[in-house]
Formats: C-alpha cells, structure tokens, sequence
C-alpha cells in the first residue's frame, strides 16, 4: 500500500515536470520609474496611486504633505476622497487635511441606495482617519451578502472581503475564495483575469492571498490557476499609467510571495554559441524577477537536448553552474554540440518546472570556388566551363545568348570543409537599373552540391527582354550561420535576340486606377511598307501593258477591220456613252466620291442602253435580211 | 513524244482554219486578259502585296473578264447554237457590256 502511494506521487510529480513556466518577468524598476513620474501629480487618482505603489515596494516617498493640501478634488465623489484620505494616510500628512473632508462618508453610508463600492470607499476613508467605526459584525455581513445577491461582480466581492478584513470576518473570505477564483475568466486558455481587468484581478488576488496569510492558511490558489493570473498579469506588464503600475506591483508582488512561486525560465542575452562563446545563460526567477525561494541550484538541469532538423539527442542530465554573485543566473555550457551547426531545443528542469527553450549553435561557412559553365540549350556541345575561385570575380566578360544557358555550381563546407546544406543558397542576376533583378534557387543533389541553370532565353522575360551585362551574386545564408556570404561573381552578357523586345515590352506607367476622362482613340493606319524601287514599278507597269499590245497585234493578224462598223447615229451614241463610262470610272478613281459618280453614270447608262439596243437590234435585222 | 509532236501542229492547224473569225478574236482577248494575270501574279510574288486591296482588285478584275469573256465565247460559239436556243450573239454582246460596267465600278471602288 505504501509503495502504491509513492508510484503514484511519483506519476503526478512525472506529470507536473511538463507544466509550463513563465517565459518572462515584470519588471519592477520600470514601474518604479512611473510611479515616481506621478507622485506630485495634480491628478489625485495618480496621486494615490503613486504613493501606493511606492509604498508596495519600499521605496522612498517625498514630503508632499503641502501638494495633498492644495490638490484639487470633487468633494462628492466618495472615491476620490478615499484616494485624497489614503494618500494621506501612507505619507503620514492627515494632519493637513481638514475635518470636513469627511463629510461625504457619512452621507454615502447613510444613503439609502449606496453601491457595496460607496461603503467600501467609506469605510476606508473613515479608517485612514483612524475612525473605523466598529460596525455590528454579524448585522453588516448580512447587509452586504443581501447586496451581493442583488450583484454578484467579481469587483464587488474584490470589495466585500477587503470589507471583511477590515471587520474581521476573514473565515467568511476563506470559504468564498475559491468559488470566486472559479468564476475567473480564461482567455486561450493560457491566462485567467476576472471581468473588469486589472483592477478587479489586482484587487481579489491581493486581498486574498493577505486574508490567507492572515489566517495562516495554504493558498486557495492551485498551481494552474497562479501561472494562468501570472500570465495575465504578464500580459499588461506594459501599463503606462500609475494606476495601472500600481495594481501590476500588487498583484505580482502577492503571486509571486505565494508558495510555490510561479518561476519564470528565460535565457539571457544572447540566444545562440558560436564557436568562440559556447554557453548560455539563463535567467531562473519569480515573477518579479526575484531568485525564486526554495530552488537549490543542483535542481537546475537541463534534462535533454535535441537537434531540431533530425531529431537526434546530442546531451542529457547535464547539469547548469550557477553564476557566481548573482543568484538568478545559471550558466549552460554547450561546447558539446558546437561542432554542428543548426538549431537544438533544450528542455531545462528548474525543481518540478521544465521549459522548452531552443538555442542557435551558429557555424562558419565557407565556399571555395564555383563553376560558371556556358554551353547550348539542346546539350550538343560541351559547356565552356571558367572557374572563379572564392572571393575573386570573373576575369573575362563571358557572354551567353537565348540559345545558350549559364550553369553555376558550388558546394558549399562548413568549417571542417565537410559538405553541407544550407537553408538559403540563391544567385541573383541583376541589371544595370536597381529594380531589374530576378533571383534563382540553388538546388542541391545528393552530393550537396549546389547547382543553378540560367536558361538565358527562359530568363528573359524576368528581365525585359533588355540585353545587356548582368550581374552575378551568389547568396548563401542560414538561421545557425555566422557568416552569411554574399558574393558577387563577376557579370556576365546576356543577349535575348533582336524581335524579343517586340513580344514582351514591358508594360510601363502606373498601375493606380486612372479617374480622369481617358485619352481619345484615334483609328492607326497601317504603316505603309516599303515600296518597291521606281524601276521595278516601272518595268511591271510596262509588262502590264505589254500583253494590249500583243492583243492589238492579233487582232491585226486576223485582219481585224471596221467595215460592218454602222455610222449612224445610236452607233457613234453607244461608242460614245460606254467610253463616257469608262472615262467617268477613271475619275472615279481619281477624284469623285461614289454618290456622285452614280449622278452621272445613271443618265450615261440610260443612253448607253437605248442607243447599244437600238444598235443591236438593227445588226441582228441586217444579218436576217441577208 | 512524236505523237504530241504530231498534234499540236495539227490541232493548230484545225484551230486557225475550223474556227470562227469572230472567236479568234475573243481568244485573242482572253489570251491577253490572261497573260495580264499572270504578270500581276508575278509582281505580288516577287516585290509583295502592300496595297492588298490594289492587288486583290487588279487581279479580280483580270479573273472576271476572262470568265467573261469566256462566257461571251460560248454564247457566240455557233456550235452551242442548241443551248442558247432564242439568245442571239448581240444579246450575249449587250450582257458582256453590261456586267463589265457593273464589274468595273466595284473594281475602281475596290482600288482606294
């Protein structure tokens, strides 16, 4: 039975060591700064707010009885007398203030429809003058359990069990707690506030973790719920404003004096070893940054380390070295893995805490030398192949045309001139102009060998189709490198033939959309071609011609005649009016447009048809009477 | 090979005595409207066609007056007397005419 009960203590505390840390710590100084910025503030919230802070962390307060004197305030306002009342009280300066001041408190205590917020502004006014009334106990807490029916707000119980503490009624506090520690919102379920923010978070945490301690209870708080509101409480550890740096101060202060402390783990400095500097330094503390009570520094272990790219376990069980001087910061020496560059996640136990913390080991790179190879697209002959040895440029201009390609290849070593592969490995080529670049990925085989092909007729069109000399650089870096290489190779002439500019010209101008009238369109002609010489013109017009005459030539040969010709007068009208016509057509082409050529032609075609009718008609009437 | 030799003198010589005066005298018209063709054919081969539409029309000019004439041959031809029954040659003459005019307006229309 007992050995059954250590298996199981054993389990749960297994369980526990992978409960989250903090990754961060408030930092006290700076909230220190900006209470001291606002301590003679003319605000009285400030004010108030200030001195309580300062009052929180022991830090000194000026004399500022005078400026609690004179500052303004809104003498109804219960709240900010109570503010003016306890600003008072911790400076020690109510001797400066005047007795009427109190006044409000009595008419907000006998104020039928006062708020549980009204009493508690009130009360302890009332109590910073030394005045605490002693209330009938058991007839009060009713009264206020009657209100808290009525409104149930976290901020109203935050008020109720300050109430009690002052009263006395802490054992009601205690069996309340925890039910209202419940009722705390989560949000992501990483932190946990309670409706209203910080002030109502600040309020509840404080005021039960003192009830607690009062009664000399254990903390209602479970382990989960005290890094869930310290994260919380992480999260606002930007507040700029003295009440907010106040509340923080509080809360923090109450989370981290609870037992066990929420212990934060980060590193310090700088994230990664490089072979000169080969340890870490981690920064093992409470929430406000404090050495975290309870630790032993041979609790500080890191359990395992792991090569995040491969998944290898390169250290276990070894133990950190606490600086000495400074409590908080434990050293890891890691001069183990420094050899492999990369990137490892170190889980770190601080007593029953582990974080996953993931460190750099930066290494040295190196590339000795690359091959620049120009040879044709289809492979037929063998590339000519320059090498340039690292860090010089290329001596000649080579130079590559669209049916070439350009081949680069490079290995790149680490430091013990072992192959490697690195996450970043591009060449860039670049243009003349700043913009006119395009950048290729080197691929590596199975050799680690990096390897880039140019097509230079592929490439064109990232570049334009502007010809011209283009820069190569190669570029070669990693996230665990030391030494990123950025190195120019020299330049290279690329020629993308004569019509590419045609195909691709690049759209040029703005790409915002245009709102004005847009440019008129005007109808482009097409661009006349060049004409041929006037001999060849010439000669063709002539050849053209040339076949009338051969037709005049054989009709002669046939003894071609006019005898039958008819002279009378529709003959010589009919000749006339188609040669009219034909002559009409020609100026036609020349000049007229075709609505008036159609004028004219119609009477012209009338005559020719009546006089050619007339004509043929009597041939056909001579030939019968023959 | 010595048969073609044979023919052509011979079919020549049919030709200039069976055929009318009136279709040798269209023949020669169409031989003359062909060989026009033909040389335009050979300017847009060997320099281009730059104002296509001159071409096309210079060219379409010299196709329908040879279908043209080649159809005012066959109306004239008195072999094919039979088909043209009622259509005298001065009919097909007059329809000659009138499709050139027709013809040629679109033709200058066309040349720009």
């Amino acid at each position: 039975m007992y050995f059954h009960a250590l298996f199981l203590l054993l389990i749960s505390a297994l369980s526990l060591s992978h409960g989250n840390t903090l990754q961060g710590t408030i930092d006290l100084k700076r909230l220190q700064t900006i209470l001291q910025e606002n301590v003679k503030s003319n605000d009285i919230t400030a004010l108030y707010y200030s001195v309580k802070g300062l009052a929180e962390l022991n830090a000194d307060i000026p004399n500022i009885c005078e400026h609690i004197q004179n500052i303004k305030y809104d003498t109804n306002n219960i709240e900010q007398v109570f503010q003016l009342a306890n600003a008072a009280a911790i400076t020690g300066c109510q001797n400066y203030l005047k007795p009427e001041v109190l006044h409000p408190t009595t008419q907000a205590l006998d104020k039928k429809d006062a708020t549980i917020a009204d009493i508690y502004h009130a009360v302890y006014t009332l109590k910073a003058f030394g005045k605490g009334s002693v209330y009938d106990r058991e007839d009060a807490l009713k009264n206020l359990i009657q209100m808290l029916k009525k409104d149930d707000s976290p901020a109203n119980y935050g008020y109720v069990f300050a109430l009690c503490e002052h009263m006395g009624c802490g054992l009601w506090t205690a069996s309340h707690a925890e039910g209202v520690l419940l009722a705390a919102d989560e949000s992501d379920s990483k932190a946990l506030h309670f409706e209203g923010g910080l002030p109502v978070t600040s309020n509840l945490l404080t005021t039960i973790q003192r009830t607690y301690k009062n009664l000399k209870k254990p903390s209602p708080l479970s382990d989960e719920q005290r890094y869930k509101f310290a994260e919380y409480l992480l999260s606002r550890r930007s507040v700029n404003t003295p009440k907010g740096a106040c509340l923080l101060i509080e809360a923090a202060t109450a989370l981290a004096d609870d037992v066990p402390s929420p212990i934060s783990i980060t590193i310090k400095g700088k994230k990664y070893i490089t072979s000169e500097s080969d340890t870490i330094e981690f920064s093992i503390t409470d929430l406000i940054g404090r050495p975290v009570k309870l630790l032993k520094p041979e609790e500080v272990v890191a359990q395992s380390g792991t090569r995040l790219a491969d998944d290898v376990v390169v250290l276990s069980k070894q133990p950190l070295t606490q600086k000495p001087n400074e409590p908080t910061t434990f050293v890891l020496n890691l001069s183990k893995i420094k050899a492999q560059y990369g990137l490892y996640k170190i889980a770190l136990s601080a007593g029953s805490k582990t974080a996953n913390v993931n460190v750099a080991v930066l290494g040295e790179i190196q590339v000795s030398s690359v091959e620049v190879g120009i040879g044709d697209v289809d492979g037929t002959t063998s590339p000519k192949v320059t090498t340039v040895t690292y860090p010089n440029k290329l001596t000649e201009k080579l130079q590559a045309d669209h049916l070439q390609k350009v081949t680069l290849k490079f290995s790149v070593r680490d430091k013990y001139a072992k192959p490697v592969l690195v996450q970043q490995a591009f060449v860039r080529v670049g243009g003349a102009a700043p913009d006119q670049e395009t950048i290729f990925v080197a691929e590596p085989d199975n050799a680690k060998a990096y390897k880039v092909e140019l097509n230079v007729g592929g490439i064109a069109k990232h570049l334009n189709w502007e010809s011209g000399a283009y820069s190569l650089t190669v570029y070669l870096g990693d996230s665990a490198v030391s030494n990123p290489i950025a190195w120019p190779v020299g330049s290279v002439l690329f020629n993308f033939g004569k019509d590419t500019n045609a195909v691709g010209s690049p759209v040029s101008g703005t790409s915002l959309p245009y709102r004005g009238p847009l440019p008129e369109i005007a109808h482009i002609f097409r661009s006349p071609e060049a004409r041929p010489a006037r001999v060849v013109s010439d000669v063709f017009a002539a050849a053209c011609a040339a076949p009338l005459l051969l037709l005049l030539l054989l009709w002669a040969r046939l003894r071609l005649n006019f005898s039958n010709f008819p002279f009378t007068l529709s003959a010589l009208l009919f000749h006339l009016a188609l040669g009219g016509s034909l002559g009409l057509y020609g100026v036609l082409w020349l000049q007229l447009s075709m609505f008036d050529t159609m004028r004219y032609l119609l009477p012209l075609g009338a005559l020719t048809f009546l006089s050619g009718h007339r004509l043929l008609r009597r041939l056909v009437s001579d030939k019968q009477a023959r | 090979m010595s048969s073609l030799t044979s023919v052509i003198p011979k079919l020549y010589q049919e030709y200039t005595t069976r055929t009318p005066k009136k279709l040798k005298i269209i023949d020669a018209y169409l031989l003359y409207i062909f060989l026009t063709a033909v040389i335009q054919f050979v300017y847009c081969c060997l320099v281009g066609t730059f104002p296509f539409n001159s071409f096309l029309s210079g060219f379409i000019s010299t196709v329908s007056s040879f279908v043209l004439g080649v159809c005012l041959r066959l109306q004239v031809n008195p072999e094919n007397k039979n088909e043209f029954q009622g259509l005298s040659a001065e009919r097909g003459f007059a329809d000659f005419i009138f499709a050139h005019l027709v013809l040629h307006i679109v033709v200058i229309n066309f040349i720009g």
